[in-house]
């Protein structure tokens, strides 16, 4: 028994190792590694912009106004005024030389305070509203001075409604996040099964199409069983797959960690840290069973696939069943990931080509409890099981048939064969 | 302890071809026997019975039991086709291969060097298989087949594709596993190969084994009727002789003349010799050659 294992693990061995060394892998390793370096690039050049456009003098205007009320603006918005500027004729001067970007008159007409702004670009919000808030100020003075009232009638004509603003820090109940989270998640979903499935079908069917094609599988099946070839290929490359997760997740986590550390994305990774943990715990989950689970599926199918192809040449072609099952997939969760709950993707869900892609989306936007995904979730490693058991029984037929009539016809023969 | 595959009653059908008809023989440990035929005959389907890639009826056993992947590890198989792993070096392939027939690594890597000379393999261990010629590959393949010390060696087709040289290093490495005791069946449709190395052969037409038998057995089983002479008597002289059927020319006053009866080769030789010298009476068996070729002739009538 234990001398038989050892076939296995040469195949393990064999298709892991070769994988692993080949360029194609290293490169989708080294891909996140690149996508965050582009990100600290941009991030590091737009943190330089903005710490330079800090000393621009454009970021200021000029305010005319009775050295009362330019006092008491210029405490709050000192940075935003340039207050060395007195009169009209000065400020046209400075803003024709782009020194300020704008300026703002302010007049005593009949009691009644008027400001009036001229500019390039339209004022700065924060300004205008320190200013005007001032005014009334200074408005509410003038009329009561020259109204004489009581100090009761004063009293009680400074009676405002009041307004109290509690915001929670990142509640639940805030919709608009709570969406944003929920579709960051669902394309996030998508896409990973999307790419992950093609790339793994395709080196699955490419590698076994071509031991087939070229009769290297005669040597091997005249010293180990087919059921052994079979799931010793899945395990390797599933061996290869579990091996970039695990570059991803330690690339991801030593970036994260390195990024909220780093003066230029430290704000930015704080600001959408919440973000960030919601997605990540909405895919880390029993969602990422069915993301493996799905592509194990995916593996399976495209041995089964690449056994199909009778001629060394066509390896290229043989993933094309999954592909097209896969694009299918892609399709339909694209059209159904803001409308899961219908009847077909609620079916889609529990189906196991497809469960993988329609579950996690249902979890993700709470239709389904974490109750029917451990039912979708059997039912889909049940399925697996069975597939399993099933295609390593006929795979010394499907390998060693050697028809051309499509891959249909061939499996049907390659089931017969034996 | 003697090492026998024995093949009886096999039988196979694809569709409704009727690939083998009723197959029965046996190959012997220290004897190498050559299976014969057409194309088409139902060589390699045997083949693919003995190994279990097809179902067959009929009862093929090696050493009284059925074959399978234990059994398998004693048995170094050469398809006809030949093929390697496409980005591996010599000792990345020989390696794994040798491994599949349940030699550890450290086992087979020291090996290897020794196989290479052996037959002269242009490269070294960690050449990429890609790098060599197509005959280098090929005696990469051989070694793949033979490295792990197979006690049923089966090889389809051996020889297509080597130049002269290298089949005679490969004839070299048959003759001396069979010196080691392994019992060898190959295939091959050159019967000068066959003729040179074995000592039984299996002839198979359109699934039916229509020879079986030692060499000599089956040549002599075709009487002593072919005659080979060198005379300056002309073909036509030849012709009128008591007993000749027909007379072929070789070449310049050397003929081979068929005859009727063995026993009208006593005569003959009195009447070209005419008690003479002369330089070349031989009275032979058919080749294997001929033998295929009147058997071959044989459906077409």
């Amino acid at each position: 028994m234990v001398k038989l294992m050892n076939k296995f693990k040469a195949i393990v061995q064999e298709t892991y190792v070769n994988q692993v060394k080949s360029k194609s892998f290293i490169i989708l390793c080294l891909l996140p590694i690149i996508a965050i370096a582009l990100i600290v690039i941009v991030g590091l050049i737009s943190y330089q912009n903005a710490a330079s456009s800090g000393n621009d003098d454009t970021n200021q205007i000029a305010l005319i106004a009775d050295s009362g009320i330019k006092k008491s603006i210029v405490q709050k918005d000192g940075d935003s005024i340039d207050s060395s500027i007195k009169t009209e004729q000065q400020a046209k001067h400075k803003l024709k030389n782009d020194d300020i970007y704008g300026y703002v008159k302010v007049t005593k007409n009949n009691d009644k305070y008027t400001a009036k702004y001229i500019g390039n670009e339209s004022i700065d919000g924060g300004v205008r509203d320190d200013l005007m808030q001032n005014l009334s100020l200074h408005q509410n003075k003038l009329n009561l001075s020259n109204n004489n009232l009581t100090s009761e009638q004063i009293k009680k004509l400074s009676n405002k409604p009041s307004f109290y603003n509690y915001v929670k820090s990142r509640s639940n109940d805030n919709k608009s996040d709570d969406n944003d989270i929920k579709m960051g998640s669902l394309q996030l979903l998508i896409y990973i099964l999307y790419f992950f499935l093609f790339f793994y079908s395709s080196i699955t069917a490419t590698v076994i199409s071509k031991e087939k094609g070229s009769k290297l599988v005669e040597v091997i099946f005249s010293s180990t069983t087919a059921t052994k070839y079979f799931i010793g290929k899945i395990t390797g490359i599933v061996l290869m797959m579990l091996t970039q997760f695990a570059i991803y997740l330690i690339m991801l986590f030593s970036s994260y960690a390195f990024l909220s550390q780093a003066d230029f994305a430290k704000s930015f990774i704080k600001e959408n840290s919440n973000y960030v943990h919601q997605i990540v715990s909405n895919l880390f989950n029993i969602n990422l069973l069915f993301i493996i689970f799905g592509l194990l599926l995916g593996i399976i199918l495209s041995a089964t696939a690449g056994s199909l192809v009778s001629r060394r040449e066509d390896a290229n072609k043989a993933g094309q069943p999954v592909f097209m099952i896969v694009i299918i997939l892609f399709v339909l969760s694209i059209m159904f990931q803001n409308n899961s709950n219908s009847i077909i993707p609620k079916i889609l869900s529990y189906f196991p080509l497809s469960s993988y892609f329609f579950m996690p989306i249902r979890m993700i936007n709470n239709q389904a409890n974490i109750y029917e995904g451990l039912i979708s979730l059997f039912i889909l490693i049940i399925f697996i099981i069975g597939l399993t058991y099933f295609i390593s029984k006929v795979y010394k037929g499907l390998m060693l048939q050697n028809n051309n009539e499509g891959w249909f016809k061939n499996l049907i023969r390659g089931v017969k064969y034996r | 302890m003697n090492f026998i595959l024995h093949i009886s009653k096999l039988d196979k059908y694809f569709d409704n071809l009727h690939a083998l008809n009723d197959v029965n023989f046996d190959a012997k440990d220290g004897r190498i026997l050559g299976l014969i035929g057409q194309n088409g005959a139902g060589k390699s389907t045997t083949f693919h019975s003995i190994l279990d890639f097809i179902k067959y009826n009929g009862e093929i056993t090696w050493n009284g039991n059925p074959i399978n992947e234990k059994t398998f590890d004693e048995i170094g198989y050469l398809p006809e086709e030949r093929s390697l792993m496409e980005k591996a070096t010599v000792q990345q392939q020989i390696v794994y291969f040798a491994k599949l027939k349940n030699r550890k690594a450290n086992w087979t890597k020291p090996r290897i060097k020794n196989w290479m000379k052996k037959f002269d393999v242009k490269g070294d261990l960690n050449s990429k298989l890609k790098s060599l010629s197509k005959g280098n590959q090929q005696k990469i393949q051989l070694i793949c087949t033979l490295i792990h010390e197979p006690k049923l060696i089966i090889l389809d087709e051996p020889f297509s594709g080597l130049d002269p040289v290298n089949a005679d290093l490969l004839k070299q490495s048959i003759l001396e596993a069979k010196a080691n005791g392994a019992t060898i069946i190959f295939s091959s449709h050159n019967m000068n190969n066959v003729e040179e190395i074995c000592d039984d052969l299996v002839m198979l037409r359109n699934g039916e084994v229509v020879l079986n038998g030692s060499v000599q057995a089956v040549r002599n089983q075709f009487g002593k009727n072919e005659l080979y002479v060198t005379t300056p008597m002309p073909k036509e002289e030849l012709r009128q002789l008591p007993g000749v059927e027909t007379v072929f020319v070789r070449d310049n006053e050397k003929y081979k003349l068929k005859l009727s009866n063995p026993d009208a080769g006593v005569e003959l030789f009195k009447l070209i010799s005419k008690g003479e010298y002369i330089e070349e009476f031989s009275q032979q068996p058919p080749s294997l050659d001929e033998i295929f070729r009147e058997k071959v002739g044989e459906t077409n009538e």
